[in-house]
Order: C-alpha cells, then sequence, then structure tokens
C-alpha cells in the first residue's frame, strides 16, 4: 500500500513549523478544514500466495491460523472417557466394559445435596445393612455455580479420617463387597464416638466439604 | 449326530452401566438414567495414556511427572481394571486340555476377587473395576495444591504418584490409565 493516503495530503515529516513538511494540511492545525479531501483513495495493491493445493493442506492452514488455540477436552461419550481435540478423539478409555451388578444382597440409594460454602456433609450411609455398611460403587457427580471459575470447582472429601482428598466435576470409586461381611468396598458408616455427651463430627465415613464462596449442588450415586 | 440343543439367552443380569454419555440402571428391560455426561466438559494440556500388566503379587507406581504442572499434579486420573475374563464355551468346548506346565485357564475371575488396591499419599484404598478421580486447575493466588499428586519421589512433593498393588496369588490384571492436566 502506499504511504500516501491522498494525491495532495502527507502526514509524515514531524516538523514544527505550522506548514510541515507535506504539501496539504496536517493533523491537528485547529482549522475548520478537513484535512482529508473526500473522493479520492489511495492505491492498493493485493498480492496472492498459494497456501494449500489440496484439502489436506487447507485443513492444516485452518488449524494454523483459526483453531490453533482450541484446547483438548475430557468428556464421557459413546461409552467411553475420551481426550478430544476438535472433533477428533485422540484418547479414550472404554468405559463399556464396566458393569455393576446388582446382585440378591445389593441395594443402591441416590442422594442429592446442596452444600454451603464452607462447610461440610456427611454422607448417608443409607441401608447397606446387607453389606455391613459397604459399598462397592460410589459415583459423585458436583454442579458449581455459573460464576465459580475454574479454581473453584473444586471439593474435598474425607475418606475414614484420612487425609483430605479431591474431587472437581465427578468421582467414581469402585470395590467388591460380600454378603453380611466387610470385604473390599467402601466404608459408608460414619463412626460416631460412642462415648457418652460426644458432639464432635463424624469420623469415619465419607465426608464432603466445600471450600468456595459458593454453594455447589452434589449428587451421590452408592451402590452394594 | 446329535443336535446342538437350543439354549434361550437367559435374562441378562440387572446393574449399572455406561451407556453412550449417560451412566444408567438397567434393571427388568428398564433403563434408568442416574447420571447424565452429556454437557460435560473439562479442558485439559497435557495428557497420557498407558496400559499396564500387573502380575499377581506386584505392585506398580504410576508417577507422570512430565504430565503434571510446576509440581507434578495433575487434574484427572482415569484407571480401568480388566480381570481374567471367563472362557469362551464354544471355543474350549466342555473340557480344558490340561498342558503341563502351562496355568489352566479359569472360568474368568469371581466378582469378589474383583479388586486390588491403590496407595496415595500412605492411605490404601480399594478398586474394583473403575476409577475417576478430578481434581481443579491450581489457583495462581492459592499455595494450596488441588489436584493429584504423581511426582516422582525426589521432586518437592516427595508423597507423590498411585501404587496399585494387586494382592492375588492366581490372576494377572491389566490397568489401563488416562493421566491428564
Amino acid at each position: 500500500m502506499s504511504e500516501n493516503i491522498g494525491d495532495s495530503f502527507e502526514i509524515f515529516g514531524g516538523g514544527s513549523s505550522n506548514g510541515g513538511t507535506g504539501s496539504g494540511l496536517p493533523f491537528g492545525y485547529g482549522n475548520s478544514n478537513s484535512a482529508l479531501t473526500t473522493g479520492q483513495s489511495g492505491p492498493w495493491n493485493t498480492e496472492y500466495t498459494l497456501i494449500a493445493n489440496d484439502p489436506g493442506s487447507l485443513r492444516r492452514v485452518n488449524l494454523t491460523f483459526s483453531n490453533y488455540n482450541d484446547p483438548h477436552e475430557v468428556r464421557i461419550f459413546q461409552s467411553s472417557l475420551n481426550v478430544t481435540y476438535q472433533a477428533e478423539i485422540e484418547e479414550k478409555l472404554d468405559l463399556s466394559e464396566y458393569f455393576h451388578p446388582l446382585q440378591s444382597f445389593s441395594s443402591y440409594q441416590k442422594q442429592t445435596f446442596v452444600i454451603s460454602p464452607d462447610s461440610s456433609i456427611n454422607l448417608d450411609p443409607g441401608d447397606f445393612d446387607t453389606t455391613l455398611g459397604e459399598v462397592s460403587l460410589l459415583m459423585a457427580r458436583a454442579h458449581y455455580n455459573a460464576d465459580a471459575v475454574e479454581d473453584q470447582r473444586l471439593l474435598y472429601w474425607h475418606y475414614n479420617s484420612g487425609y483430605r482428598n479431591i474431587m472437581s466435576d465427578m468421582m467414581m470409586l469402585t470395590g467388591q463387597v460380600k454378603p453380611d461381611a466387610s470385604w473390599r468396598g467402601w466404608q459408608t458408616l460414619p463412626n460416631i464416638d460412642e462415648q457418652v455427651g460426644y458432639t464432635g463430627a463424624a469420623t469415619g465415613g465419607f465426608v464432603f466439604s466445600n471450600p468456595t464462596e459458593y454453594p455447589v449442588k452434589l449428587t451421590i450415586l452408592t451402590a452394594s | 449326530m446329535a443336535t446342538r440343543p437350543i439354549i434361550c439367552p437367559p435374562q441378562p443380569i440387572d446393574g449399572f452401566l455406561f451407556r453412550k454419555d449417560k451412566f444408567v440402571l438397567e434393571e427388568d428391560y428398564n433403563i434408568t438414567n442416574f447420571f447424565d455426561f452429556s454437557d460435560f466438559q473439562d479442558e485439559v494440556i497435557s495428557y497420557s495414556r498407558s496400559k499396564v500388566t500387573l502380575k499377581s503379587g506386584k505392585s506398580v507406581k504410576i508417577s507422570q511427572t512430565d504430565i503434571g504442572d510446576d509440581n507434578g499434579f495433575v487434574k484427572w486420573v482415569a484407571v480401568k481394571v480388566k480381570y481374567p475374563a471367563p472362557k469362551d464355551p464354544i471355543l474350549y468346548g466342555s473340557q480344558t486340555p490340561i498342558i503341563p506346565g502351562v496355568p489352566t485357564p479359569t472360568n474368568g475371575t469371581p466378582q469378589v476377587k474383583k479388586y486390588i488396591f491403590w496407595t496415595y499419599r500412605g492411605n490404601t484404598y480399594n478398586i474394583g473395576e473403575m476409577m475417576i478421580l478430578t481434581g481443579s486447575k491450581l489457583g495462581s493466588t492459592d499455595s494450596e495444591k488441588t489436584g493429584w499428586n504423581l511426582t516422582e519421589d525426589f521432586l518437592p512433593y516427595e508423597d507423590g504418584g498411585i501404587t496399585f498393588s494387586n494382592p492375588h496369588s492366581d490372576i494377572d490384571v491389566k490397568l489401563e490409565i488416562i493421566i491428564a492436566r
């Protein structure tokens, strides 16, 4: 493109004189006349460069200039846990093989909580008497406030007074149970101290805590 | 020559399973949705996928220092455990050949034996056939680490890594793992 905008107007020069170095009116001269004369246009040179010879090359160019910053995402569809990039599935973990049978002694329950900011809930142990409180499946899904930024999309969970663990959007824990026995499942019974007058928190089972400034809706499925 | 008897397929077992983008209960041919993941997506920066054979009585420590952030923390740990499957009754017929020195194939893994252990920060837990753990992106102003620590021992957080242990003496299991940050 030409450096000049009009035939009789030039904005270069930078001299301190009122007239500048151009032949026309400079910017900021302070009168009421328009600095740009109407009805004129500068020359415009267009150069073309061949950047793709075939559709495959065109896709590469598109990735370079249009979708380069698209993120990888973890999503669940087609009965798989997928790592996707745009429309491509780059890796997947097949979930279709997972099956939790309902056996003769099995039971299940689904609970939904809204956990207030800076507060905790004890998972209701439900009715898993046949497995002495153990479950072989726990799946949890959290729904966060729309205003919660990514750093605020988290919950803490404690199990049997162990270390504090973390959960973001979902969690799935599994094990195995036996009828009328403690086996290799997850114990949901809170081990409340039997001492008379004890008013502290339960120390067993699952405790979920919301450390964020927004309420969090938490849905938990437990099954034996 | 005898004709192969016609055996009607048994009624499918009721249970929980993934169906497309949902987690459902199939019970008496009825399907009840429990979780809908169609709206679920989580942005990740890096990831890895691995397959591990875990021999009987052995342990393996999963460390993905290169996938994690500067402190080795990741947002996603998804593990599937595959146990020995039942033999195909058509292929193997009614009798299994006994070959000296070669373990005789078993008829699958009993349900109560489908478990292994995983240990994180000194705590040991159970895992059946699947585990999905998620964490959050680290806050830029929050010094607390809010993911899962998969560092090697020599890095600042030396209690990193998840150790999977196969407690069984007679079965090998296979792990399929996706880790993402």
